[in-house]
């Protein structure tokens, strides 16, 4: 099987942007992707094009990967939309990675997009409802976030964590993403500004839930017999690791891990012939605060209960062992639900070139990626190395 | 009120899946009408499906039966959902479980106590209702959904 190669990636900012539409967004994350390969890249390169959406709000849910990419001077390329709710563009850098590995194709467009901020409260809680398991979740009245809360609940009393353990996530997402100029929400906050915040489902408060988004992230992948052409030391995709659940939390067997994303990530692990303590940074799925905490645990960072204690201890801070979302994560960089996975592989590929300006992580060369689907429902883990600089 | 055969053990032909069948949503919400909450029992593992599903999400088994279940259980895990989407704005905030029931059967729904009163452990028993009653606006119902009634729990001490 050929090994596949990230040769450039690039998105939009995050964050409200009424004058842009889903596809002037997505053309512009392509144009910094293809800006972002080294050598010389004509777009006309691109043999196919994936593209993640959940299509918040409708809009052009049939055909809405021909839709963005003919906009974008793709047209007639074969392509197709990937959903998986805030997973999509995360299972949409998979599947460029199959693509290339299969020989199907020697250079793949990954993307995703999503704009949120143009509708209502309501109608962004429903098309997140219908992400969840919808006869159940949907009509009791809760909402994600009540659906993360209630992990969250099942978690502090298991471990007796605290709502200030919740609140360090968004201290540290916060202190990161203010070194990001792509941002949604580049304010550092306080421990205090977090404990203070109003309720939204309890134990969760304003400040343990990321924001809703516009943006689009782009990703291009490159097969090895053609990677070289573009880059001298690309970022090779070294493990993919995916796997599925339950959609409603009710009916998994565990509420204080996502089981998904353990399988994910000990796929991925497997694949990469890598274990956690091999990784030099992670961008994570932080919907809510407790999906960080969570996280850091199903990608084996530390042992069950222990999370609390890792982000306390400053290990996963920038300047710690295992950095997590440098980027500021999708609490502070923003989370267009579409565009989320695809976005993490941007950080991560601008952390594996050296090109992460004020959030560079110093002589990065292995990456970690973790992208979520509804409320576990899915799950999608990369690893990605500077090959020149791993010993391999 | 259905006489569709429940003691029903899979697998199922496609043609058993009809709307009387409690394996589809029509006939599960059917029976919760009529006071009788049924899960999916696997055969094989053992694992409790609400609703009943053809085939088991644990092992695969399609040796799914029915089962009914009882209406008493315990608060595995909770909230309080303070800004509900707006048919439920009448009920914020807005507690809700997950519940096991007594026969190990887990099922999330909302709870009529406030949030306060909750814990995990806390004893529970649900009940079916109709919509309207409750204060949930009828335009949080999708168009197939409209005739279905809402189980809630109750704190039971
Ligand atoms: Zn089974």
């Amino acid at each position: 099987m050929r090994d596949a190669y990230v040769i450039g990636a690039g998105q939009t900012a995050f964050g409200a942007m009424p004058a842009e539409s889903y596809r002037s967004l997505f053309g512009t994350a392509l144009a910094r992707a293809v800006e972002s390969v080294p050598g010389e890249f004509d777009r006309e390169t691109v043999d196919e094009a994936v593209v993640g959406t959940l299509g918040v709000g409708g809009r052009q849910l049939g055909l809405s990967a021909p839709a963005a990419t003919e906009h974008a001077g793709l047209g007639g390329i074969p392509c197709s939309r990937i959903e998986n709710a805030c997973a999509a563009s995360g299972y949409a850098v998979r599947q460029a990675v199959q693509a290339v590995r299969s020989g199907m194709a020697d250079v793949v467009l990954a993307g995703g997009v999503e704009v949120m901020s143009d509708t209502s409260s309501d109608v962004t809680k429903y098309w997140l409802g219908v992400s969840g398991e919808t006869e159940w979740e949907r009509l009791t009245g809760t909402t994600f976030a009540g659906v993360y809360a209630q992990m969250a609940s099942a978690y502090l009393d298991k471990y007796g964590a605290t709502g200030e353990d919740l609140s360090r996530v968004a201290v540290k997402n916060h202190a990161n993403g203010a070194n990001n100029p792509k941002a949604h929400l580049s304010f550092e906050c306080s421990l205090e500004d977090a404990a203070d915040a109003p309720i939204v489902a309890d134990p969760l408060n304003l400040y343990h839930c990321c924001p809703t988004s516009d943006g689009a992230a782009a990703v291009l992948v490159a097969s090895e017999d053609v990677a070289e052409e573009y880059s001298d030391d690309p970022v090779r995709v070294a493990g993919v690791g995916a796997a599925s659940d339950r959609v409603g939390l009710f009916q998994r067997e565990a509420y204080t891990a996502i089981p998904a994303s353990e399988r994910a990530a000990g796929r991925a692990y497997d694949r990469a012939g890598v274990g956690p303590g091999d990784v030099d940074f992670a961008e994570v799925h932080d919907c809510f605060a407790i999906a960080e905490l969570l996280a850091y645990e199903d990608l084996g960072f530390c042992d069950r209960g222990e999370a609390p204690r890792l982000l306390a201890e400053g290990v996963t801070d920038p300047d710690g062992d295992l950095p997590v979302n440098p980027s500021g994560g999708l609490k502070s960089k923003g989370h267009p639900i579409g565009a989320t996975g695809a976005g993490q592989v941007v950080e991560a590929f601008e952390q594996l070139t050296g090109q992460a300006g004020e959030r560079q992580i110093p002589g990065a060369t292995r990456g970690l990626t973790h992208n979520v689907g509804g409320s576990g429902g899915a799950a999608v883990v990369h690893i990605l190395e500077r090959e020149s600089e791993v010993a391999r | 009120m259905s006489d569709h055969d429940i003691t029903q053990t899979g697998p199922l032909a496609p043609e058993d899946v009809t709307a009387d069948s409690p394996f589809t949503l029509p006939g599960f919400f059917d029976a919760l009408g009529d006071g009788r909450l049924l899960a999916g029992r696997c055969t094989d593992c053992g694992t409790h499906l609400v609703p009943p599903r053809p085939a088991c999400y644990e092992c695969g088994s399609r040796a799914v039966t029915i089962e009914e279940q009882p209406r008493t259980g315990e608060v595995v895990s909770y909230t309080a959902v303070h800004r509900p989407p707006s048919p439920f704005s009448d009920l914020a905030p807005v507690t809700v479980a997950v519940v096991e029931l007594d026969s190990g059967a887990r099922l999330t729904g909302r709870v009529t106590a406030p949030v306060e009163e909750v814990e995990i452990g806390s004893s529970v028993a649900w009940r079916a209702r109709d919509p309207d009653e409750v204060g949930i606006d009828p335009s949080a119902h999708l168009p197939y959904e409209e005739d279905w009634p809402v189980h809630e729990f109750e704190l039971t001490r």
